[in-house]
C-alpha cells in the first residue's frame, strides 16, 4: 500500500479485481487484452481463486453466471468480437440480477476488425447489447490510475446492484503503463448476499434465474428492473470536469480521447482560448444533467471519439438543441491528435457559432 | 520539466525495453510518466516504437505527436519519423546520416558499435539510454541503475549496466 508501481493497465484490472476479492476468472484469449488474462492465470494461483480459459466466450459468460450465482466476485474480460458472443449471457445476467464485472479493452469493429485502439462498442455497452429491457453499468477510466480504482468500484456496484458492470477501455490504456497505487476502498457495507444459491442448510429453497412464464410475471419483473436503474441515474452518475467555468467551447470525451482533450484544453488555455473539457465516467448511467447545463452556457460542445458519433448521440440527447454539437471522430484503429482537436476547435470558434 | 519521447527501431533492438527502464526509472525519481508501445503482430526486423512523456505535472495524451526527443535505434528511420520532431528538439541516431534535419539537432551514439566491441552487442539500447541520460539529464545514472536492478539479474544485468555506463560515460556527439 502506498507505493507507486508502473503497471500496465490490463495488468492492472487483474490486480484491482484480486484486490477486490474477485476469485473466479472466466475467459478467452483476444489482443488486445491478453494481458489481463494471462495475468489472472498466475494471479488467481497464487491466492487460491480459480483461472479457467474456457473454450470460447459464451462458456465463459456462462462460467460467471455459475460463480455470481453462488456469491462470488466473478469478472471476464474480452474484447469487441469476444464481448460479442457475450451478450446472451450477459442479458441472461442482468435478467436474473447478477453482479459480475465485464471488462472490454476495444479494439477496431466491425467484424475481426482489427487490434487498433477504438471507442466502437460505445452503443453495445451503454444500450444493454444483448436482447430484453435491460441496462448495465458502464466505468469508463481514462488513466491507469482510475482503471484500478474504477474496478474496485465496478465490484462493488454490481454487488450494491445485483447488476453487471461493464469497465470500458480502449487498447491504449489496456497497453499503455502508468505508475499505479492500489489504494484501501473506503466504501460503505454491502448487504448480505441472501439471494445467494448454494449450501441449503437451514434455509428454504432459492430461485436464480431470468424465466418468468407466469402472466404478468415478466412485466412485474421488468418494472422492477426499471426502478433500479433509475435509482441508478439518480445515485451513481460520474463525471469530471476541466476549465468549464468560462468556457466557450466545450469537449466531450471518455477514455484516451479524453486524455487527447486534456491536452487541446491545456494548449488552448496557454493560447487564451476558452476551452473546456466534460469527461463522462460513467457512460450509462449518462450525466444527462450537468451536459444539459452546459450545453446553456457554451457556444458549442465538440464530441471527441474514436468511433463515428455513438457518444455524440447521448450527447445531443442531453443537450436537446441548446447549443450546437459537432463530431471529431476516428474510426477503425484511428486516435485523434491533440492537434487534431486544437485545429478542429480553432475553425469552429473562426466559424462563429450561428453556422454551426 | 516535460519531455515526450519517441523511440523507433526494427523488432529485436530493444525498443520497448529501452521504453520501460526509462519509464521504471522516472517513477522511481517520483515523477509522471506514461509509456505506450506498439503492440500486436510484432516480428523481429519490423517497426517498433513506443511514447514515454516524462513530467513533473499531470500527463495529457499519452500518444507522442510532436516528440522533444526522438531516438532511433536505426537511423534509416530519420526520414519517417524526423519530421515529427518538435522544431528544436533532439534526434539521438544509432549511426551517422548524411543529412541532418533542418531546425532538429542530430545526435550521434555509437550505440551498437560501442556494445559490439565490449562485447554485449545486445544491449546497444541501454548504451543509447546512457547517452540519452547524459546529454538531456532527463533521468540519473544513478536511478537508472537502480530500474535495470529490478528488470534484471545475473549476467544480464551486468551486460545492461556495462552497457548503460559505458553510453553514460561516451554520450554523444551533434552531427
Amino acid at each position: 500500500m502506498g507505493e507507486r508501481t508502473l503497471m500496465k493497465g490490463n495488468e492492472v484490472l487483474g490486480e484491482a479485481a484480486v484486490r477486490a476479492g474477485c476469485r473466479f476468472y472466466f475467459g478467452y484469449p483476444i489482443t488486445p487484452q491478453n494481458e489481463l488474462t494471462a495475468y489472472m492465470a498466475k494471479r488467481m494461483d497464487e491466492v487460491g481463486g480459480v483461472f479457467l480459459q474456457s473454450e470460447s466466450e459464451l462458456a465463459a459468460i456462462n462460467m460467471i453466471y455459475g460463480a455470481s450465482a453462488a456469491g462470488a466476485r466473478a469478472m471476464t474480460s474480452s474484447s469487441g468480437p469476444g464481448i460479442s458472443l457475450m451478450q446472451e449471457g450477459i442479458s441472461y445476467l442482468a435478467g436474473a440480477e447478477l453482479p459480475c464485472v465485464i471488462v472490454n479493452v476495444m479494439r477496431g469493429g466491425p467484424g475481426l476488425g482489427n487490434i487498433a485502439p477504438s471507442q466502437g462498442d460505445y452503443f453495445q455497452a451503454t444500450r444493454g447489447g444483448g436482447h430484453g429491457d435491460y441496462r448495465t453499468i458502464v466505468l469508463a477510466p481514462y488513466r491507469v490510475q482510475e482503471m484500478a480504482d474504477l474496478t474496485t468500484l465496478a465490484f462493488y456496484l454490481a454487488d450494491k446492484y445485483r447488476t453487471p458492470v461493464v469497465v470500458l477501455v480502449d487498447a491504449v490504456l489496456g497497453q499503455m503503463m502508468e505508475p499505479v497505487e492500489f489504494k484501501e476502498p473506503d466504501l460503505p457495507p454491502l448487504p448480505p448476499k441472501d439471494w445467494a444459491v448454494g449450501y441449503m442448510m437451514g434455509r428454504p429453497k432459492r430461485l436464480v434465474t431470468s424465466l418468468y412464464l407466469a402472466p404478468g410475471a415478466l412485466e412485474r419483473h421488468n418494472l422492477h428492473l426499471k426502478e433500479k436503474y433509475e435509482r441508478i441515474e439518480r445515485e451513481e452518475v460520474r463525471w469530471e470536469g476541466v476549465c468549464l467555468e468560462d468556457a466557450e467551447v466545450v469537449l466531450v470525451a471518455y477514455g484516451t480521447s479524453a486524455r487527447v482533450c486534456l491536452g487541446a484544453v491545456m494548449r488552448g488555455r496557454s493560447e487564451g482560448r476558452r476551452i473546456g473539457l466534460l469527461r463522462p465516467i460513467t457512460l450509462w448511467p449518462f450525466p444527462w444533467k450537468v451536459l444539459r447545463k452546459v450545453a446553456e452556457k457554451v457556444k458549442a460542445i465538440l464530441v471527441v471519439e474514436m468511433s463515428l458519433g455513438q457518444l455524440m448521440e447521448d450527447v445531443r440527447l442531453a443537450v436537446e438543441g441548446r447549443c450546437p454539437v459537432r463530431l471529431l471522430g476516428r474510426p477503425g484503429g484511428g486516435v485523434p491528435t491533440v492537434r487534431e482537436v486544437s485545429e478542429k476547435v480553432e475553425e469552429m470558434s473562426d466559424e462563429g457559432v450561428e453556422s454551426l | 520539466m516535460h519531455a515526450e519521447v519517441l523511440v523507433a527501431g526494427r523488432g529485436g533492438q530493444g525498443v520497448l525495453i529501452f521504453g520501460t527502464v526509462l519509464a521504471q526509472v522516472v517513477v522511481r525519481e517520483g515523477r509522471e510518466v506514461s509509456y505506450f508501445p506498439s503492440y500486436g503482430a510484432e516480428v523481429r526486423g519490423g517497426l517498433s516504437q513506443c511514447s514515454v512523456v516524462v513530467s513533473d505535472g499531470e500527463i495529457a495524451s499519452p500518444i507522442v505527436e510532436e516528440p522533444d526527443l526522438l531516438v532511433l535505434m536505426d537511423p534509416g528511420l530519420l526520414e519517417k519519423f524526423g519530421p515529427w520532431v518538435r522544431p528544436g528538439g533532439r534526434i539521438f541516431l544509432d549511426g551517422k546520416v548524411r543529412r541532418g534535419l533542418e531546425g532538429r539537432i542530430c545526435m550521434y551514439v555509437r550505440a551498437s558499435g560501442l556494445a559490439s566491441e565490449r562485447g554485449v552487442p545486445r544491449a546497444a539500447n541501454m548504451v543509447m539510454l546512457g547517452a540519452l541520460a547524459r546529454e538531456t539529464g532527463i533521468v540519473r545514472l544513478a536511478s537508472l541503475e537502480e530500474a535495470l536492478e529490478m528488470l534484471h539479474e545475473g549476467e544480464v544485468l551486468e551486460a545492461n549496466r556495462k552497457a548503460l555506463r559505458l553510453g553514460y560515460e561516451t554520450g554523444a556527439r551533434k552531427l
